[in-house]
């Protein structure tokens, strides 16, 4: 479904990206782990080109990803993103935040919208907040009608960046239950994330990542029972021996 | 030869004299000096709207040569004329404007050259505004409208000027309290503005502090009634009016 092609990405102080090539398979859960600046973030965000690669191709669905707006419009239709920090529209209720790309992206009358949208934050738990306005929701909240957001538009990918890191630590069970709950949905996901127990119970596949380049990339029952590089078992290690 | 109103030597019997004889002037000299403050203010944002999109442009390799070029010289266009209007005094700019119209052979009238230099010059100001007011959104609005699919049109008109747009609304109203009373410079083309017929009136009958304390308490009922409904207004809009309250003592100082 997406293929990653020898991806590099410098942004002027030495590369973030080194040489990186990855296949994602639809329907798939991936998530995406390593220590903080080894670059996976950025890979996530080259998927749907928030940042544009310095070199190799990004391939999703036969179409290859280039900076120009109408394939850059099109791709990120098919991938939304869910940010770390949720982004949510601060000037709009929880309800238009879900209706407004619906509306001026895909075309949906508001009708239409308003009825997708209420399905996608009652997945979350969120549709009695309908009419609310970000601020006056708790950051797990927040967080639940950033995925709902990004449900509405129908994607065929979701990614995930760090969805649970700026969370305090009684919000992050909500937000990952939601998750938890999305993988019967058929989607293909990319998550990166520092939860251990939640790529251990819904990934498919884990992606171990380091200084930029990919370190090892299997199946998730394998990954933790043996991994295979040095690397990957000292990082694992710590978080199992911080439990 | 017209015959001159009788004025009472005396200061405030002067005064209520200049008053009653002349105050069909100075109620049109109110009249244009809100015209042009007020329109001037409007036009100026509108414009401020166009001139701010074409500075903030990212220039990049992307896209066709053409577009990029295109990019360029309005970033340019719009970066030199914010540094040229706000850079010389907007009376500098109306006797340019004006009498530079006149040598080349346009005779515009003066309430429409006034007008005009208002309201370019005001765009320049309210450009650099709205740049920061835009500049200090969250960079993660853009982002999330972007990853939605989100064109950079519609990411502007409907996630990033709206929430500038109301950041703003207190500069934007010191920006009409500052043009009420700076729209007396353009006396200098003719505009027959609050500040032009008072001198009228004073040059009649050499009576220049009379007629000008005048002039002076009605620029100051106006600029408080306007303080007044700005705050209203921005505490219609749900927000603190710490901004406006600030400000207008900074200005009438």
């Amino acid at each position: 479904m997406i293929t990653v092609k020898n991806l590099c990405k410098d942004f002027g102080e030495g590369d973030v990206l080194k040489d990186v090539s990855l296949e994602l398979k639809r329907g798939t859960v991936n998530v995406i782990i390593g220590p903080s600046g080894s670059g996976k973030t950025t890979l996530l965000r080259t998927l749907n080109h928030l940042e544009i690669p310095s070199e190799g191709t990004i391939i999703g669905d036969g179409v290859t990803l280039t900076p120009e707006k109408k394939v850059l419009e099109k791709v990120r239709k098919n991938a939304t993103m869910v940010f770390q920090g949720f982004h949510l529209f601060n000037h709009l209720s929880v309800l238009d935040n879900c209706t407004i790309a619906q509306r001026n992206v895909l075309g949906r009358t508001r009708e239409d919208s308003e009825k997708k949208a209420y399905e996608s934050l009652r997945k979350v738990g969120m549709a009695e907040f309908a009419n609310r306005k970000p601020s006056q929701l708790s950051g797990g909240q927040k967080q639940r009608v950033g995925i709902a957001r990004a449900l509405a538009m129908d994607p065929k990918i979701l990614l995930f960046d760090e969805p649970t890191s700026a969370l305090d630590p009684e919000m992050v069970q909500e937000v990952l239950t939601v998750i938890r709950n999305l993988v019967s949905e058929n989607l293909t996901m990319v998550l990166v994330t520092h939860e251990m127990e939640l790529a251990r119970d819904i990934a498919d596949r884990v992606i171990f990542m380091d200084q930029g380049r990919i370190v090892e990339d299997r199946e998730t029952n394998t990954i933790f029972s043996s991994p295979k590089e040095e690397r990957t078992k000292a990082f694992l290690g710590q978080f199992i021996s911080n439990k | 030869m017209m015959t001159l109103a009788s004025i009472a030597p005396g200061f405030l019997e002067g005064m209520i004299d200049l008053v009653i004889h002349y105050y069909p002037l100075y109620l049109q000299g109110i009249m244009y000096t809100l015209l042009l403050a007020i329109a001037g203010t409007l036009i100026g944002l509108f414009i401020a709207f166009i001139l701010v999109i074409m500075k903030i442009q990212t220039l990049n390799r992307y896209g066709l040569l053409i577009t990029r070029a295109l990019k360029w010289v309005s970033k340019r266009f719009a970066e030199i004329y914010v540094t040229v209007f706000r850079g010389t005094p907007m009376m500098v700019q109306a006797m340019l404007f004006y009498y530079g119209l006149a040598r080349a052979g346009v005779r515009m009238p003066v309430l429409v050259a006034g007008l005009t230099v208002v309201s370019l010059n005001t765009a320049a100001y309210l450009t650099e505004i709205l740049r920061s007011g835009l500049q200090g959104l969250d960079e993660g609005q853009r982002e999330a409208a972007e990853s939605l699919g989100m064109s950079t049109r519609q990411i502007y008109q409907k996630i990033l000027f709206p929430q500038a747009f109301k950041n703003m609304i207190p500069a934007i109203g010191n920006e009409l309290i500052v043009n009420l009373k700076d729209t007396a410079v353009l006396s200098v083309i003719g505009t027959t503005e609050l500040f032009y017929m008072g001198r009228s009136v004073a040059g009649a009958h050499y009576r220049y502090t009379e007629a000008f304390v005048i002039v002076a308490v009605i620029y100051l009922i106006i600029v408080m009634i306007a303080v007044y409904g700005l705050r209203k207004l921005s505490e219609y809009m749900g927000r603190e009016s710490k901004h406006i309250l600030q400000n207008e003592s900074g200005d009438l100082t």
